[in-house]
């Protein structure tokens, strides 16, 4: 599976382990690796990717706040030694959260949960194309109609 | 005022009650009789008073009324009642006639039935007693919960300060080993997967089994390494492992193994460890040789007090806790129910 990714940490070894792991183990397409969030910022501005792997704790502007101001379709992996913000993180659209020292076997359970959130993002938005009348028609008829859909769809891309 | 804030223990606050009740009935008597009338017989009354409160809640219930023996323990109630107040009123009658008149009383029934009424009412009384000893052994329980829970959380501040750069510092060495020494790289991961233990999980208190089995083996799998020579040892596991245990309690016995039932210079260590469910109690036994030349020599007390404390501030007597020396074999076996 052919994803976008970028890594944005303040650490260069840190940097290098993600960016060896990546392409030891798999097809993704690296576009950017950042060192701090503002540098980020300006990238993503230009660019498009599908998802970021996110340190949290970073000078300037935080993991967390960066999370924030991301387009809701970039998803987030973050990257970080804390287990504290766990929870928080699950507010963004985030897939993964791995915790430093991130090893071989952890980074490969992540990778099946992002291609496989990818993958459902691919068949949800299959469906609804083909669908789409009947959306409509529920959305009409009951506005409360689509919401269980929307739901179910937030939760299998998460 | 520090006596009101001064926090008495239970004991002492038994001791209060007697003399305070020894004083109110002394004073009550002081208005009749002589004073050293009145503290002869204020403290034969409070002794008596003390015996019946304490023999029904000491003896009586829990001998017969909490084994479910409520009429045996009906009976031995009124028989102990009217034997107390019979020793009772003969005591009090014989002092009374030698040393307090001229003219001496017969003991009569009257008499005595009378003393086995009163004797009723302290014995009704020692229910309400017996509740509130309760009470302050749950609350002298509970204050000690919350005292080591806020040591506990103590040390977990103190050790916040360090975590982020003890892992990003990992994730750095770990970069490294992982092009340079792979074997290395698998070795930082067990070492990293302890220390995410202590962190995150040790503070807690309960973690699920998993996290405790997985860190178990982590750290046999550490002390493997350290060995010159292979060691047996074999973990069974047959238990849901989404339950959850205490931290750190299971640890102690594997603690114990590797730091006096290893010989360091012998090829025959054996170890067995097993962790089974059973009527939704876990049951946790290890079984180790005993090295020939034992580098320590209290080797079979390893913290066992320390653990014993714990375990009765966490279960009470709700736990078994068996330890067996054979010369050749160390056994221990821990039963406590399950979460």
């Amino acid at each position: 599976m052919t994803l976008k990714c970028m890594i944005i940490d303040d650490e260069p070894n840190a940097v290098n382990l993600l960016e060896v792991l990546i392409g030891q183990t798999t097809n993704w397409q690296l576009m950017a690796k950042c060192y701090d969030g503002l540098e980020a910022m300006d990238f993503l501005k230009k660019h498009q990717v599908d998802f970021i792997f996110l340190d949290i704790n970073m000078p300037h502007l935080t993991g967390m706040e960066l999370a924030g101001l991301l387009p809701k379709e970039t998803k987030i992996v973050f990257t970080t030694a804390y287990a504290e913000h766990a929870a928080e993180s699950y507010t963004y659209q985030t897939i993964d959260y791995l915790l430093k020292p991130i090893t071989l076997k952890r980074f490969l359970l992540a990778t099946q949960r992002i291609e496989s959130a990818f993958k459902q993002k691919e068949v949800t938005t299959n469906i609804e194309a083909k669908d789409e009348s009947a959306y409509f028609f529920l959305a009409k008829k009951n506005m409360c109609g689509w919401l269980p859909i929307m739901k179910n769809y937030f939760f299998t891309a998460a | 005022m520090r006596f009101f804030t001064h926090k008495f223990s239970l004991i002492q606050l038994q001791w209060l009650l007697v003399i305070s009740i020894f004083i109110m009935l002394m004073l009550s008597m002081l208005q009749m009789d002589s004073f050293a009338q009145s503290a002869i017989y204020a403290f034969i009354y409070t002794a008596f008073y003390a015996a019946i409160v304490y023999g029904n809640i000491l003896w009586l219930i829990p001998n017969l009324s909490q084994k479910g023996k409520i009429v045996s323990y009906i009976i031995a109630v009124i028989v102990f009642l009217f034997v107390i107040g019979l020793i009772r009123t003969f005591v009090t009658l014989v002092i009374y006639n030698s040393f307090f008149t001229d003219q001496p009383e017969v003991l009569t029934l009257k008499i005595v039935g009378s003393t086995f009424i009163g004797s009723l009412m302290i014995f009704l009384l020692s229910f309400v007693f017996r509740m509130a000893l309760e009470y302050f052994r749950l609350k002298e329980r509970s204050d000690e919960i919350i005292a080591q829970k806020t040591q506990a959380e103590l040390n977990l501040l103190k050790s916040q300060v360090q975590p982020h750069f003890l892992f990003n510092t990992l994730n750095n060495i770990y970069y490294e080993a992982y092009l340079e020494a792979p074997r290395t790289a698998v070795l930082i991961e067990r070492l990293s997967n302890i220390m995410r233990y202590f962190v995150d999980e040790s503070p807690k208190l309960q973690v699920s089994l998993l996290a405790e089995i997985q860190f178990l083996e982590n750290y046999i799998e550490l002390e493997k390494i350290r060995i010159l020579y292979e060691i047996d040892c074999i973990f069974t596991i047959n238990i849901n492992q989404q339950l959850t245990v205490p931290p750190m309690l299971l640890m102690s016995f594997i603690e114990n193994i590797f730091k006096h039932g290893i010989d360091k210079s012998s090829s025959n260590n054996k170890i067995r460890i097993a962790l089974t469910e059973k009527d939704n109690r876990l049951i946790f036994t290890t079984t180790n040789s005993i090295p020939k030349v034992t580098s320590n020599k209290d080797s079979n007390g390893f913290g066992l007090d320390n653990l014993r404390k714990r375990l009765v501030l966490l279960y009470q007597k709700d736990f078994e806790l068996e330890t067996c020396n054979d010369g050749k074999i160390f056994s221990t076996s821990l039963n406590i129910p399950l979460a």
